[in-house]
């Protein structure tokens, strides 16, 4: 009896032994202010096709036939993109048959109507009425990411400077935005 | 921030095997065997548990990482977690499961030897799957994975805390044979459930397309199931609405236990049991959440209106908006009924016993029921989960060293750990018994690498036979 006692107690305060001195070792959970979560979002942003009927209805006696266009963009100026975003970078494809030459620039406004940033490129003219592509890439950097981020609305406008020959032919336009994200304060 | 990130590490790599009890099935003299067994054999003829410390279970796990994994000293935890979400899939689960026996009593009848056992007891089930796709589109983005499917069916989250009132017969059928069932009342105190989710995100790639890519929900229909939350959330109801649904819940559920124990022959028996097979049927204090539908979008198509000639400009953000609440619809207020059916384990053994017979040697006074102080066998465990069975394959070595100490030791193989060592310690002073089991023991030196671990304990009165 004397014996069965003495070993229930030893086991029993083996276990409890290990139990109480099990631990977590070998681990540093301070790594948690190291993570960085850096994900890349690709969302596509504007898109349309101009012919020749939409520089003919542009009544203007100008050289420079334009047309323009705005859409908010709002979930520029949302904190969450604010506080996080590191890099912008827009990729514009332009197919162009017309024989002028082009300029697409792209502004992006505050709430007030006030430019924050502009991408503006040449688009080729087609020599001989088929299909020229441009392809156009800005990247926009952190330092230049407030300018963006404080925008809601982008404001495209589309300019055909006048040679001479027939208005005639047609624009297809894409873009898309890649964002850079990271976030660092979990 | 943090804490959310924490919270979230800590529930990915800290859970640990949940629901089997390997270390209590098949120990013929405490009660908590028949809760795993209802049919199962046993040697005492009353019980009387400690209100609120008969039976303490603790136990979680993680099938595919734990804590060290990712928070080992040295290195780049960065790409440590990003190993981690590539390496794991979506059948990898985190598990917790806590019982707290709040009653527990059992009494043999002298007229028919049926054993009765009732009792009252709380259960906290939680099991998350790692939602591969949404975690990789998290953490990634959709830019390196254009034309690849991210599926909402990777969600899948159920978390209950029920309490469970519940009357047990066990019966002797012959010398060979004895069975036994338990009805179960569920009580809901909280339910989540988010099981059932279907479709996918995409970003194509569409070079005929309008635009550069196409971005596409698909077949979505996602879905969390609530009740007994809103009360909490919106009511702010306290800790004395979830005692008193404890007691009495709105959201009911029936079910049932059910097993058996065979002998073959003086050393050799089987058992199998099949535990909760039931469902609760959740009516009151709902809040349903659902996403649905098709919607897919190239971007925003510039009309160059011409304002000069009187057109009007168009509003394409809040078009785009419109759009997409009208395809997938998100509604937030839902009250709808649902039901779930509980984790249903399954547990089957064979069991040899040998050395000193317990009930003696002649047939003239052990009334012809052998009872072997050492018993070796192998334990087969299974639980139903959303994504299929989970399971686990013990063997043992069980040895009742005198009346007063008994200790089984076990080896457990299953998808959490294949080198899971535990170890029950009873002992019994007169009547008041004491047990204490916990698995995962060679882990106890350093937790953090331990994928699964559990622990049971308690303290109660058994009345042995005279």
């Amino acid at each position: 009896m004397k014996h069965t006692f003495q070993l229930l107690g030893v086991l029993i305060l083996t276990l409890f032994f290990t139990a109480y001195t099990s631990c977590v070792s070998d681990v540093d959970f301070d790594q948690t202010q190291d993570v960085v979560i850096s994900p890349n979002a690709v969302t596509d942003l504007i898109f349309f096709n101009l012919d020749t009927s939409d520089f003919e209805n542009v009544d203007t006696p100008e050289i420079e036939l334009s047309v323009q266009d705005t859409t908010r963009l709002e979930f520029l100026n949302d904190d969450f993109i604010r506080e996080n975003l590191i890099e912008i970078t827009l990729d514009f494809q332009v197919d162009n048959s017309f024989g002028q030459s082009l300029v697409n620039r792209a502004a992006f406004i505050n709430s007030a109507g006030v430019e924050q940033y502009v991408v503006e490129f040449e688009i080729v003219a087609s020599p001989d009425g088929t299909l020229q592509r441009t392809l156009f890439t800005e990247v926009i950097s952190l330092e230049d990411i407030q300018a963006i981020s404080n925008s809601s609305q982008i404001a495209n406008e589309v300019t055909l400077t006048t040679n001479g020959a027939s208005i005639n032919g047609e624009l297809i336009f894409q873009s898309k935005a890649t964002y850079a994200l990271e976030f660092s304060d979990l | 921030m943090r804490v959310v990130f924490l919270l979230y590490i800590s529930c990915l790599v800290t859970h640990m095997n949940a629901q089997n009890k390997q270390l209590l099935y098949n120990v013929d003299d405490l009660p908590q065997t028949l809760l795993s067994n209802p049919g199962a054999a046993i040697s005492f003829e009353k019980h009387i548990g400690i209100p609120l410390l008969s039976g303490i279970s603790l136990s979680a796990g993680s099938t595919g990482i734990s804590t060290y994994d990712i928070f080992q000293e040295g290195g780049d935890i960065n790409a440590r977690i990003r190993d981690a979400i590539f390496r794991l899939d979506n059948k990898d689960a985190f598990v917790v499961n806590q019982q707290l026996e709040i009653a527990s009593f059992g009494w043999k009848n002298k007229f028919n030897n049926n054993y009765y056992s009732a009792g009252l007891y709380q259960e906290t089930d939680v099991i998350a799957y790692f939602p591969k796709d949404i975690a990789v589109l998290g953490y990634e983005g959709n830019a390196n994975f254009l034309d690849t499917p991210f599926q909402f069916s990777d969600v899948s989250v159920a978390a209950e805390v029920i309490s469970v009132y519940h009357f047990g017969i066990n019966k002797e059928i012959s010398k060979k044979l004895r069975v036994g069932a338990r009805a179960k009342l569920y009580m809901s105190i909280i339910n989540i459930n988010s099981t059932d989710n279907e479709g996918f995100f995409i970003t194509r790639t569409t070079p005929d397309g309008p635009n550069f890519l196409q971005h596409q929900i698909q077949d979505a229909s996602v879905t969390a199931n609530t009740s007994g939350l809103r009360s909490f959330t919106d009511d702010n109801a306290g800790p004395g609405k979830a005692l008193g649904r404890a007691i009495v819940s709105n959201n009911v559920g029936v079910g049932f236990d059910i097993g058996g124990t065979y002998t073959f022959n003086r050393h050799w028996t089987a058992t199998a049991s099949i535990i909760d097979v039931g469902a609760i049927f959740h009516t009151k204090d709902l809040r349903n959440y659902k996403l649905s539908g098709n919607y897919t979008t190239d971007g925003i198509e510039l009309e160059f209106p011409d304002v000069l000639n009187g057109e009007e400009l168009t509003d394409y953000w809040q078009n785009l908006q419109d759009e997409f609440e009208e395809n997938i619809p998100y509604q937030d207020s839902l009250t709808n009924s649902y039901t779930t059916w509980r984790p249903t384990k399954i547990n089957a053994s064979v069991n040899r016993g040998f050395g000193r017979n317990l009930n003696g040697d002649c047939d003239c006074t052990n009334s012809g029921v052998d009872r072997y102080a050492t018993n070796v066998g192998i334990q087969l465990y299974g639980i139903k989960r959303p994504r299929g069975v989970q399971g686990a394959v013990t063997a043992y070595v069980d040895r009742t060293w005198n009346r007063f100490f008994r200790t089984k030791m076990t080896y457990t193989y299953d998808a959490f750990s294949n080198r899971n060592i535990g170890l029950l310690v009873s002992t019994k002073i007169n009547k008041f018994n004491v047990y204490l089991a916990t698995d995962n023991i060679l882990e106890y030196s350093n937790l953090a690498k331990a994928q699964s671990a559990s622990i049971q304990f308690g303290f109660q009165l058994i009345f042995d036979p005279k």
